[in-house]
């Protein structure tokens, strides 16, 4: 604290004792704080520039793009610590807990929502005063991480640092051939992301089987809503006409199955075990008791279209009593209660779930024409378009729904993949070897 | 229950008992001069990891398709994994310092699984029926088993620093350190990570390519794999962190400790987050 003057005593002036010097900030530190400058900048500015630019996979990659080379062409003209920092394992590791914490608030926030779902689930009062967290996660583009440029911008960030980094090891040499190529893989990976974002369409195709052919895809335009909150499309044209020739919807087949069922204390039953009903084999209940089946004989169906419904007799050793059941029909699910417990059998009839759906299609151009099946997991490509199925209705056998997808992103993508995996597994257990000094 | 469990389902009581008498006698190890200790213990896990490996075999066979379809089944799944983690690892570092804490990782996983039993074997649904299906399981399993083993390194690590008790186990030779030479934990440490980084990366970018072929989009930014993402993203920035002066030892281990719940929130948590119905990845069982 100063002394002011009126309270300044007489006597010998003593001698100015210079201020001890701050110490020199570390390279360390000036790194942490150039890190610090760009993360933050970066959000500051891509939070910023959204409140004037449209949102929207475009604008997302371009300010990405722009941002990511101009910093990398920055950092690889001007030697110094701008391009120390860039290629250092500090920056990327910063940047990867940055886009981890992106990626979380993703999972916190509900994402893609139209706008009036925030207000409604999110402001909220606390002791009658209003806070509409709602209001301000739509501000901050909270309802759409991953498009916001605030993420665009971290995401040019880590471009720019693997970029300098990869440069930094040319030319290549075996020892460090991983780390290239791992990061080279990333670099094309985002790439082929930006290429998926900017340029590929994705639409659905409602079909019927022997209706009409369809030459179009109606398209979600993404984040847009209609007034009344519902999603905003456009058709999109295929080039080519696509008919539905036929659609099968396939059911596992049928099961019959003993259950062995508890009664909780809130009085709901619980499925706790359940038995191949095969004759003869004695089986351990959870409760301790015993049972096998009898006989089991097969049902007739009852009609045209109708199931068979068979019946068993099951027979049951329970607290020091055996016991034989009448026939029990699956279609019944009667039930057979343990003696000594809160629990019963019963012969049942399980739900016949859906294996799989498939739909045979016919595309037609310019008078030839191709036929091809659609099921999950096997999509079916024509005309640059992929069709993937999406949707059926219970209701409405005759119809199936296909997504249509044109993307040249995803060779890169896959490409990006391929080179990751395998410069990874080469840096990790190859270079080393490689690294190991000769023996003497 | 217990006598249900061991009339039909005797090969999940077998691995339920060899990995319990593996962790009982991988604990004694510690304590203990005799070297046949340490043998039996390795001996029970062998057993253990052959009835667990039946037991999945059976269900396999039961079900018709690889049984890592319900919290159950998966829970199994990985009892084996950390299992086989663990032999892989006795024998590359030559000790069995690490065995008690391996092991309270495959029995607790199969006594968890007790609490998740399933009543009945679920059908496939029809995404679920590729053949992507079981590698991009198996490989994420396995490499949750290295990144388990990591943690459980990078725990004693901490632990040794500040407890003599810990500390004494890493200098015990009969019994447990088979090869008399001292153990770098931070080592043992950083190659399990590597290991279960490079199964992640595999697994997230098989599972990508699966996506791609099931729903037509490569990523959706599900919750699921949101946080498969963040894992990565942390296991890759304790990789990156390494080569940063000041950054190991036990800064390094609470890295690879804070992963690994990471792990177990990517594996376990998903339900109880808001976005948690959006996502086509959370656990039925």
């Amino acid at each position: 604290m100063n002394s002011s003057p009126s309270t300044a005593t007489a006597g010998p002036v003593a001698p100015i004792e210079p201020l001890p010097s701050l110490p020199r900030p570390t390279a360390a530190t000036r790194e942490v704080r150039l890190i610090a400058l760009l993360v933050a900048g970066v959000i500051a500015v891509g939070s910023s520039l959204q409140l004037f630019v449209a949102p929207g996979p475009v604008a997302l990659v371009a300010a990405g793009a722009i941002a990511g080379v101009a910093l990398a062409v920055l950092a690889l003209a001007l030697p110094g610590r701008l391009r120390v920092t860039l290629g250092g394992f500090r920056f990327v590791a910063v940047l990867l807990t940055a886009l981890a914490m992106a990626a979380i608030l993703g999972t916190l926030v509900l994402q893609g929502k139209p706008p009036g779902l925030y207000a409604a689930k999110y402001n909220v009062q606390v002791g009658g005063v209003p806070l509409p967290i709602g209001d301000a996660i739509l501000a901050l583009r909270l309802d759409d991480i991953f498009h916001s440029l605030w993420f665009g911008g971290l995401l040019a960030l880590l471009g720019a640092g693997v970029a300098v980094s990869t440069v930094q090891r040319w030319p290549v040499r075996l020892r460090s051939a991983g780390f290239f190529t791992c990061h080279v893989g990333l670099l094309t990976t985002l790439a082929g992301t930006a290429l998926s974002a900017t340029l590929s369409v994705k639409g659905q195709v409602d079909l019927h089987a022997g209706g009409r052919s369809v030459d179009r895809a109606e398209a979600l335009v993404p984040g847009l809503f209609d007034t009344e909150g519902r999603p905003v499309s456009v058709q999109v044209p295929l080039g080519f006409d696509l008919r539905l020739d036929r659609f099968d919807l396939v059911h596992y087949g049928s099961e019959y199955r003993v259950g062995y069922y508890e009664l909780a204390e809130d009085g709901r039953e619980r499925l706790r075990a359940s038995f191949d009903p095969e004759p003869g084999v004695r089986h351990r209940l959870p409760g301790g008791a015993v049972f096998r089946t009898a006989t089991i004989t097969p049902g007739a169906a009852g009609g045209a279209g109708a199931k068979p419904d068979p019946t068993a007799v099951l027979q049951i050793d329970a607290d020091g009593k055996s016991f034989e059941t009448p026939p029990l029909a699956a279609s019944a699910a009667k039930v057979v209660p343990i003696p000594g417990g809160k629990a019963f059998l019963t012969f049942e009839r399980r739900e016949e779930d859906v294996k799989s759906f498939r739909s045979a299609v016919t595309v037609t151009q310019g008078g030839s024409s191709r036929t091809g099946v659609v099921s999950v997991n096997e999509p079916f490509t024509y005309g640059g378009w992929t069709f993937y199925q999406s949707n059926y209705r219970q209701e409405d056998p005759t119809y199936s729904g296909l997504q249509a997808v044109r993307d040249p992103g995803v060779p890169w993508v896959f490409l990006g993949f391929a080179l990751i995996s395998a410069g990874v597994i080469y840096m990790f257990y190859v270079e080393n070897r490689l690294k190991r000094p000769r023996a003497a | 229950m217990l006598s249900y469990i061991l009339a039909e389902h005797p090969f999940f009581a077998a691995t339920s008992a060899f990995y319990a008498a593996a962790l009982a006698l991988y604990a004694q190890a510690w304590r203990s001069t005799k070297e046949w200790v340490g043998r039996a213990a390795t001996a029970a896990l062998c057993i253990g990891l052959a009835a667990n490996l039946a037991l999945i075999a059976g269900r396999w066979v039961a079900a018709g398709r690889a049984p890592f379809k319900s919290l159950f089944e998966s829970l199994v799944l990985l009892a084996f994994t950390v299992g086989v983690i663990y032999l892989f690892m006795e024998r590359t570092y030559r000790t069995r310092v690490f065995g008690a804490v391996a092991m309270l990782g495959s029995f607790g996983a199969i006594a968890f699984a007790l609490t998740k039993w399933d009543a009945e074997i679920v059908k496939l649904p029809p995404a679920l029926q590729s053949g992507w299906f079981m590698p991009h399981v198996a490989v994420y399993f396995f490499g949750y088993g290295a990144l388990f083993f990591a943690t459980a390194v990078a725990v004693l690590q901490l632990l040794a620093g500040r407890f003599e008790f810990f500390r004494s186990l890493l200098r015990l030779k009969a019994g447990t350190v088979l090869s008399g030479e001292p153990l770098d934990l931070e080592s043992v440490t950083y190659g399990a990570v590597k290991f279960g980084f490079a199964l992640l990366t595999v697994g997230l970018l098989i599972g990508s390519v699966w996506a791609k072929s099931a729903w037509g989009d490569y990523w959706v930014w599900d919750p699921k794999e949101n946080w498969s993402l963040v894992t990565w993203l942390i296991y890759g920035a304790y990789l990156h962190l390494r080569r940063v002066k000041g950054w190991r030892g036990d800064r390094a281990a609470w890295i690879a400790i804070a992963g690994f719940a990471v792990v177990m929130f990517t594996y376990l948590g998903m339900e109880m987050l808001p976005t948690a119905q959006e996502s086509a990845h959370v656990y039925s069982g």
